[in-house]
């Protein structure tokens, strides 16, 4: 394979990636803190996406929809976190159909409003349809990059918060012992619900930029769940560098996968997966410490 | 306390049957049972909303003009969500339930192929489409009496005319196809249909429903030098956008899912331009166009598939006449579809005589072409 092939394959890899990084982040922050898996991560970047649409067709800016975006779906986050999540969370394993269940009321209540058909997205640069630029013989959308550095500085701004904020050692200290946080004087409940918000807000984010160089439609959410599922897996589900680094390895090796075969679907990714916890079971990075 | 909420349990479930009772057909209603893709994936919705319509409005007019002997003909329809277990519920709730006369439907062949046994075993005829699978009509081909005939599409004829032209154009062929048990079987049939003509696919690539970004499949095209590529997936926008993205232009040929507005909208009217797919109905025609502009006046923006709706629209008249001639009874209207010799199909591509004991297949095989975006309509390929 000449390099062109090979740098074309990686970009759009990294693309993917940076959307299953934004996914699987959403996993790891409401699971560190509240202990449970949001299993609708994967149907609010479909909301995502089609609150996206919804305001472009109202001819707003992309910096206004993009704030309306995260609005949106900070709300959505609190209200998940308050009807399916905060009812159930001391009934063991609850929390899985009642996410499921929240997800499957998104799902519905989309085709409900905009029909159950795929639907146009217009470029963000301008156009009813992206347009790719080429360098040196590689084809690449503007979105593309675009996904790429927004995924890498939502990253920046995530472990900021994580790491350098009152807030992010509010989230370490809910997520070692939730009693002592409380007794420490941290409003635990705020902080779980927060957490969700968050979780949201990203899943919302990589609707805002996959919207454009992917196909739209209600059903998209399920199998965007699971990618960033196995990409938090990959890195290992409690360090969110790791978990980034998984979803862009996770990018890569499927592209990477289907240049050898694609008759495999999406086998041959998951299997490179099932080898890495094999000799890994932990993922590829361990828990980060506090 | 006990008695007394049995008591009223015991009321509401009384007022719920007496409400139900109600708001069943009246017995009078010859009722024409429908099975169809309604929800679920929008490749399988696009298909059941599209030849809904057509169903719809053909009983309507056929109402209208005095129904089956004075009595209307009651539609029920149920959507199988493309599930093949519950098309089988429905199916046998159609029969042995509502004791519909015929039954019509629907969007994914594995459906019908699941329930058809049913329509066999209970003599109830079927006319299914838009399922596209060839094997439906010919399960039952060498019975005394096949009850399943299709108003619709078969995939055979469009792959047929697919092939024919592409191995006239081009020795450089590739077949992207999606995983879905639709994407599998029309790859089993392109296989075999190129292999039947001495010819091999110069690239295969497979990709499953709703992935993200197909352009590594695309990019494995562009590097075997495919110039003509048949695209039997779902996800077609996708790889129109990987074309765009690496610069590649091959002659795009699909099956008749591309000729709907939906898709028109989905990939823009630029970047469709010149995609080719297997088509049924030429709305340049002046038979065609009457009914198209028919359906415009009545459902005005949800008329956006003219070839699905048109072929569900004939292939309920085709029922409903064989329903005038036989009456209400099942095996009285499998008779008489197979001997109408005087059927005038909105379209030119349904003969006169469409059935026989031998061909359950609407469509004059002949009438199939390749049909090619042009402005924003899909007309008949020049070359």
């Amino acid at each position: 394979m000449d390099v062109t092939s090979i740098v074309q394959i990686a970009v759009s890899g990294l693309a993917m990636g940076g959307i299953y990084a934004l996914v699987a982040e959403g996993f790891y922050i409401a699971h560190r803190i509240t202990n449970t898996v949001n299993f609708g991560q994967g149907d609010f970047l479909m909301l995502g996406c089609f609150i996206t649409l919804m305001f472009i067709h109202l001819d707003l800016p992309f910096y206004l929809v993009f704030l309306l975006v995260i609005l949106g779906l900070a709300g959505v986050g609190i209200i998940f976190e308050r009807v399916a999540i905060r009812p159930v969370a001391r009934a063991g394993l609850s929390f899985l159909l009642t996410g499921m269940g929240f997800a499957m009321i998104v799902q519905n209540s989309v085709v409900s409003i905009w029909g159950n058909h795929a639907q146009p997205f217009p470029s963000f640069f301008g156009g009813a349809r992206v347009k790719a630029i080429h360098i040196g013989g590689v084809g690449i959308f503007p979105e593309e990059i675009f996904i790429i550095l927004s995924s890498l500085a939502v990253m920046a701004c995530f472990f900021f918060l994580l790491k350098r904020t009152l807030m992010g050692k509010a989230f370490s200290a809910v997520a070692y012992s939730p009693d002592t946080a409380s007794i420490l004087g941290v409003n635990v409940t705020r902080i779980k619900v927060t957490a969700y918000m968050i979780a949201s807000v990203l899943a919302g984010i990589s609707g805002f930029l996959f919207g454009p160089v992917t196909t739209v439609e209600p059903f998209m959410g399920l199998k965007l769940t699971l990618k960033g599922f196995a990409a938090a897996i990959l890195g290992g589900f409690l360090n969110p560098v790791g978990i980034f680094v998984g979803a862009l390895l996770l990018g890569l090796v499927e592209n990477f996968a289907s240049i050898v075969t694609s008759q495999f679907g999406d086998m041959m990714s998951f299997l490179v997966i099932i080898l890495v916890l094999v000799f890994r079971p932990s993922g590829l990075f361990k828990e980060q410490e506090e | 306390m006990v008695n007394r909420r049995m008591i009223s349990v015991a009321v509401l479930c009384l007022c719920t049957l007496f409400l139900g009772t109600g708001l069943q057909a009246k017995a009078d209603d010859v009722k024409i049972g429908v099975i169809m893709g309604l929800s679920g994936p929008p490749a399988i919705v696009d298909f059941g909303q599209a030849a809904l319509l057509g169903i719809k409005l053909a009983v309507k007019e056929y109402n209208a003009a005095g129904g089956c002997k004075g009595k209307p003909v009651e539609l029920i329809v149920y959507d199988d969500e493309a599930n093949p277990k519950r098309a089988v519920e429905l199916a046998t709730r159609l029969i042995t339930h509502d004791k519909v006369v015929a039954m019509m439907g629907t969007v994914s062949s594995g459906n019908v192929l699941a329930f058809m046994h049913l329509n066999q075993k209970h003599r109830v005829p079927l006319m299914a489409g838009p399922a596209i699978a060839s094997s439906i009509t010919e399960r039952y081909r060498n019975e005394p009496k096949n009850f399943t005939f299709r108003g619709s599409m078969r995939e055979e004829y469009q792959i047929t005319a697919i092939i024919d032209y592409s191995i006239k154009k081009s020795d450089k062929i590739g077949l992207l196809h999606s995983t879905s048990g639709y994407g599998m079987f029309a790859k089993k049939e392109l296989v075999q249909g190129m292999k039947d003509r001495g010819r091999k696919f110069t690239a295969i690539e497979s990709c499953t429903v709703g992935a993200g970004d197909i352009t590594p499949q695309v990019l494995n095209m562009k590097r075997a030098g495919v110039e003509i590529l048949m695209a039997f997936a779902e996800d077609l926008d996708l790889m129109v956008k990987a074309c765009n993205k690496l610069d590649y232009h091959p002659k795009i040929i699909g099956n008749w899912g591309l000729g709907g507005y939906k898709m028109f909208n989905l990939i823009g009217q630029g970047p469709i331009q010149g995609i080719m797919m297997g088509m049924t109905v030429d709305i340049s025609e002046p038979k065609a166009a009457a009914a198209d502009k028919k359906f415009r006046a009545e459902y005005g923006d949800k008329y956006d598939w003219p070839a699905v709706t048109l072929l569900s629209y004939d292939g309920a008249r085709i029922l409903l006449k064989a329903l005038d001639i036989a009456g209400p009874n099942p095996e009285g209207i499998r008779d008489a579809l197979e001997q109408i010799d005087d059927f005038e199909a909105a379209t030119t591509a349904i003969p006169r005589k469409p059935f026989s004991k031998e061909d359950h297949e609407i469509l004059d095989p002949k009438a199939v072409f390749l049909g090619v975006w042009d402005g924003n309509v899909v007309v008949r390929t020049k070359d």
